[in-house]
Order: structure tokens, then C-alpha cells, then sequence
């Protein structure tokens, strides 16, 4: 408990003091004075006992502490003894009153280390309340916090006997405790008994009581209360030692949740990276408040790659076998696509889209993705796993133009992709090519042709298109 | 015998306080005595031979690891338990008066509390 006061002087007790004592003898030897000093219960306290009926009292502020006798006992004497016995319990009081404050220092710099790498709420409600009792006189200690399955306040941890007498369920209109949560406000209620708000939740044989709300960034989410079987006066001072306290659980509890949403942030930062490709991942984090990433008109290229001969690769060969060389393929064909600042759009079974522009800005992105295109090819006969070398050859169409970035889809699931017909071309050119074989539009060539070599293949009908395409393959 | 208390710091607040903490030893018969530098503290000790020393470090005349180290290399003393005090807090004061021979640290403003808890414990008091 925080340093006990004693308000009261007892003549015994000043005179324990050896510099008071020396004090008095000293002035009995200075007057030659026949005196002595007795209790108030009359017994000898110092000096020697002589015959005489003179007894003059001693006071501490108006309070009889015991009485100066003998034939040469004066008053003035008597007023001498009781101005040092005053000015010794001044001194005492004030000592008090600072190792009060000692003590209560004390105990907020032990809950504020203790709470500072704390992140388990069950403990920084325990220390909080511990600490309480340490510092505000009671005989029951609860913080009550709200548990929104429950919808009622629960008691998270407790000291004193409120566990045996106390419901550890309470409404949130309930008692004291529920008007301090509903109002949001500190009461202190000094006669308990006759408070038409109390419950007999709250506990047995309560006079007095303390309650404040604990808030969390703004909300009140509990309420550390304090209430004593005595009648005890709460006082301010005691109020505010609450406060205080509640006031350091608030920043103990907001720097825990803030931690927790930052663990759960980077969980599923994580588990994106698993699923969501890099360039998508950076623009949908830095996108404001959680908007949808904006519909776009821009010009772009677009990849396709498609593996040749892959369904007759599944008609023969072990699914799981072919699921991990696929995984292989596509490791190493996206390592490929990002080291030329292209962006994966998906993976489609055992063909791969890709955009260049996209997701970023490249202004040659038509040679970006020629580029890639090449290296896809040259890494494919050098890819560590000789079954892929073996089995795989892809053909792959590439093709520049303007198209929408658009989310498509519904709220539960978009993909933010590009729709437009350059779209497609590029994707009937890549079912157009052969194994190892780069086919690209007239658009692509045309802002490409003076860093590559190409080979005209002619004007071609492509599905769904009215008119012939130019299409020219990539010499590398 | 009755047990006896020293305290030496040469503020006489801080004095006055420490004597408040102990106040209820009174009642069961420790004498308190008080020192306000190390000269002081080394004579009181010598004549008076203490159980236990509240010894604050910054005291004139003679600094309190002076004072401790002195009583720690005297057989005739070294068995008193000395609590450094001081407003230092950091981990070079505690090492060095480890080094000294003190038995205990308490930093300011100190905890009433668990200092009386402890000198109880050291004269051996319920």
C-alpha cells in the first residue's frame, strides 16, 4: 500500500526521538526547573518524580498529548514543549506526504517499464490492477473489459477478494461500473449502500466505491474500478492515482492493438506475396484508404506464352509430377519477365500473361518485352530441371497497343487486368507460334525493328479480326 | 541488544525522510542515528558499530564508496551491511559499488516501502 500517514502525535512517541529528549533535559538543566513529563494516562516520561499537584497540559494542536508537573511547572514551559512536539509532527507529516509520492512515483515507473515491451493484454491488465492495489486503499480491485461476442463486461483480472464476491459477468447497463461505461465518465460514491445505481453484482458489503472508463483510441472498451468494505472516503487524490492508472492501461492496450494490426498486416503482406504478383502487390499498398486500383486507358505490350504439346504432356505423365515441373518453369520464366520490368498477369494452366507498362512506367516497353520474350526462350534450355528441358518448348506473341486496366469482377474477387482487343492479338499470335518461336504485330516492329532482327511472315487471318494482321517474327 | 540504524546523505530533507520510512523501527527498539558526510559517518561507525548503513554516494569530505570501502576492508566492520543510496541510476554505480563491498542499491526517489521490507529483513525483525 502506498506509504501509511500518521496524523497524530503521542508525547511517548516524540520523545523517542533522542534529539527531542535532549532538547527537554537540556532545558531542565538550563532553568534548574523541578519538572517532569507524564502521559496522558499519567505515566513518567521524562525527568524524576517529585510531591506537587501542579500538572499543566501539553498540546498539538489543541490535542491533549500528555501533561508537564511539578512544583516549578509553568506554562510557558508547557507552550515550549508544545511548540516542538507541533513543529515535530509537521515535520513528520510532510516526510509523509513526500514518501507518498515517492511511493506513488514509485509505482508508475514499475508499470510503465513492466507494460513497455508488454504485448499480452492478460498481463497488462494484471500488472495495471496490481499496481493499483499497491497505490488506492480498497479491498477489491477489477478491471471489467467488454466482450463483443458476450456483449457484457467481463472481469480480465482482479485483486482482493472481488473474485469470491463479485459476478464476473456484468450488463453494460449494470451498477456503478455500467454507468461509469455508458457515460463514459470517472464517479467516485462514497456511500455505496444507499446509490440506487449499485448492484449486488458488484460485490458484498461495499461502502464505498471508485469507478473510471478505459478508452482506446477514442472508445471506451472497459472500466478499472477500486471499492472498499469500509467506509472510506475516496477522496480526489485517490481519484486521480485512478485515473492515472487507467490512463497508463489505455497506452499499454493502444500500443498492443496497434502492434497486433501491424503483425496482422505483414501476415498478409506475407501470404500476397504468395499470391498476388509484386508490381500488383506495390500498387494495390499504395493505393489511398483501400481504393480499387482506377480504371486506365494506356498503352501497354502484352506477353503471352503458351507451352506446346502441354495436353498431351498431361495425357502422359503424372499430374503431380507435372504440377512441380510447371512450378519449375514458371520460377524461372517470371524471374525472367521481372528482370525486364514486365508485370505477370496470371498464369492460365500452362500459358503465362505478362504486361509491360502496366503496372509501372517503361517508355520502351515494345523492347522490354521483346527482350524477355528472348531470354524466356534462351532460359528454357538452360533451366536446372533437365525434364523441363527435355519436355517444354513454348511459342510466344507479343503485340503493343492501347487497351483498359480495369478491376473485373465482383467486390469478393476483381483482377485488375487489361481488356481490349490488342489483347487478343497478342494472344492469337502466341497460338500462332511454334515451338521456339517469337511472333510480334507490325506495331511491335515498328518501334522495335532498329534494336532487333525480324523476318516478315506475311499478312494473316487471325480469329475474331475482320481485317489481316502483319505479323513478323523475332530473329535471335 | 538493540539493533542500530546509520544514515548518511548530506541533505537533511533526505535525512529526515529515511528516518520517516524507518519510523516504525522505532517502536521496536532500533536506534536510528544520523551522519552528514563521510568523515562523520566513518566515526559514527567506528564508535557506535551499526547493523545496517544507508549510505548515500555523493557526500562530502569523503564520497560514500570511500566510506564503504573502508568499513568492507575492516574485519571489525566489514559485517555490517551497507544500502548504497543515490541518484545515480546507472549499471558503472552499481558495478562499482558492487566492487566496493556494498550489499545493496536503491536508487532516488527510493520506494519506502520495499526499503523498510528490506531493512527489516537485514536486522532480522518480523
Amino acid at each position: 500500500m502506498a506509504f501509511k500517514q500518521k496524523s497524530t502525535l503521542c508525547l511517548e512517541g516524540f520523545l523517542r526521538s533522542k534529539k527531542n529528549r535532549k532538547v527537554l533535559l537540556d532545558l531542565m538543566q538550563a532553568c534548574s526547573k523541578n519538572f517532569w513529563v507524564e502521559s496522558l494516562e499519567g505515566e513518567l516520561l521524562l525527568g524524576e518524580l517529585h510531591d506537587s499537584f501542579l500538572s499543566i497540559p501539553i498540546h498539538v494542536f489543541s490535542q491533549p498529548i500528555g501533561s508537564l508537573c511539578g512544583k516549578e511547572a509553568s506554562k510557558e514551559i508547557a507552550a515550549c514543549i508544545s511548540h516542538l512536539a507541533e513543529q515535530y509532527l509537521e515535520k513528520k507529516l510532510l516526510a509523509q506526504e513526500t514518501l507518498g509520492k515517492y511511493s506513488e512515483i514509485n509505482g508508475f515507473y514499475r508499470l510503465l517499464s513492466q507494460n513497455i515491451e508488454n504485448f499480452d493484454e492478460e498481463k497488462i491488465a494484471k500488472l495495471s490492477v496490481k499496481e493499483l492495489s499497491c497505490l488506492v486503499h480498497g479491498n477489491q480491485y477489477a478491471l471489467m473489459m467488454l466482450n463483443h461476442e458476450s456483449g457484457y463486461l467481463e472481469v480480465k483480472a482482479c485483486e482482493g477478494n472481488v473474485c469470491d464476491t463479485t459476478s464476473l459477468q456484468m450488463a453494460l447497463d449494470e451498477g456503478i461500473t455500467g454507468a461509469s461505461y455508458r457515460k463514459q465518465e470517472g464517479l467516485i460514491v462514497n456511500d455505496v449502500p444507499n446509490d440506487c445505481r449499485f448492484s449486488p453484482q458488484e460485490g458484498d458489503q461495499i461502502q464505498a466505491m471508485m469507478c473510471v472508463p478505459v478508452k482506446v483510441m477514442g472508445d471506451v472498451v472497459g472500466v478499472l474500478r477500486v471499492s472498499s468494505g469500509q467506509q472510506k472516503q475516496y477522496t480526489s487524490q485517490d481519484f486521480k492515482l485512478l485515473k492515472a492508472i487507467s490512463g497508463q492501461l489505455s497506452i499499454s492496450l493502444e500500443k498492443l492493438y496497434l502492434h497486433q494490426k501491424g503483425q496482422d498486416q505483414e501476415k498478409c503482406k506475407k501470404m500476397m506475396q504468395n499470391y498476388v504478383s509484386k508490381d500488383l502487390r506495390r500498387s494495390l499498398l499504395s493505393s489511398e484508404n483501400g481504393q480499387l486500383l482506377p480504371t486506365d486507358r494506356r498503352t501497354i505490350s502484352v506477353l503471352f506464352a503458351d507451352v506446346r504439346g502441354f495436353s498431351s504432356l498431361c495425357e502422359k505423365h503424372d499430374p503431380q509430377d507435372l504440377v512441380n515441373h510447371l512450378n519449375t518453369y514458371f520460377k524461372h520464366m517470371g524471374e525472367v519477365i521481372f528482370s525486364c520490368s514486365g508485370s505477370l498477369d496470371k498464369y492460365m494452366g500452362d500459358g503465362i500473361m505478362a504486361f509491360f507498362n502496366a503496372l509501372n512506367h517503361i517508355s520502351d516497353h515494345s523492347c522490354r518485352a521483346i527482350e524477355a520474350a528472348i531470354f524466356m526462350q534462351e532460359k528454357l534450355r538452360e533451366i536446372p530441371d533437365p525434364w523441363v528441358r527435355e519436355h517444354f518448348s513454348i511459342g510466344i506473341g507479343i503485340n503493343t497497343g492501347e487497351v483498359i486496366m480495369a478491376n473485373i469482377g465482383t467486390p469478393e474477387y476483381y483482377n485488375y487486368t487489361a481488356i481490349g482487343d490488342e489483347v487478343n492479338i497478342a494472344a492469337r499470335l502466341e497460338s500462332r507460334a511454334k515451338a521456339g518461336q517469337i511472333l510480334v504485330t507490325y506495331a511491335v516492329y515498328q518501334k522495335t525493328k532498329k534494336y532487333f532482327d525480324f523476318k516478315c511472315v506475311g499478312s494473316v487471318a487471325l480469329k475474331g479480326k475482320e481485317e489481316r494482321v502483319n505479323i513478323f517474327e523475332v530473329i535471335y | 541488544m538493540s539493533k542500530k540504524v546509520l544514515i548518511v546523505d548530506d541533505e537533511p530533507h533526505i535525512r529526515t525522510l529515511i528516518e520517516q520510512s524507518l519510523d516504525s523501527l522505532e517502536e521496536l527498539g532500533v536506534d536510528v542515528e544520523l551522519a552528514c558526510d563521510g568523515y562523520q559517518a566513518v566515526d559514527s561507525i567506528v564508535k557506535q558499530k551499526p547493523d545496517l548503513i544507508i549510505l548515500d554516494l555523493m557526500l562530502p569530505k569523503m564520497d560514500g564508496y570511500e566510506v564503504c570501502k573502508k568499513i568492507k576492508t575492516d574485519p571489525q566492520l566489514e559485517e555490517i551491511h551497507v544500502i548504497l543510496l543515490t541518484a545515480k541510476g546507472q549499471e558503472q554505480d552499481k558495478i562499482k559499488g558492487k566492487m566496493v563491498g556494498a550489499n545493496d542499491y536503491i536508487t532516488k526517489p527510493f520506494d519506502p516501502d520495499p526499503l523498510l521490507s528490506n531493512v527489516k529483513k537485514v536486522l532480522e525483525l518480523s
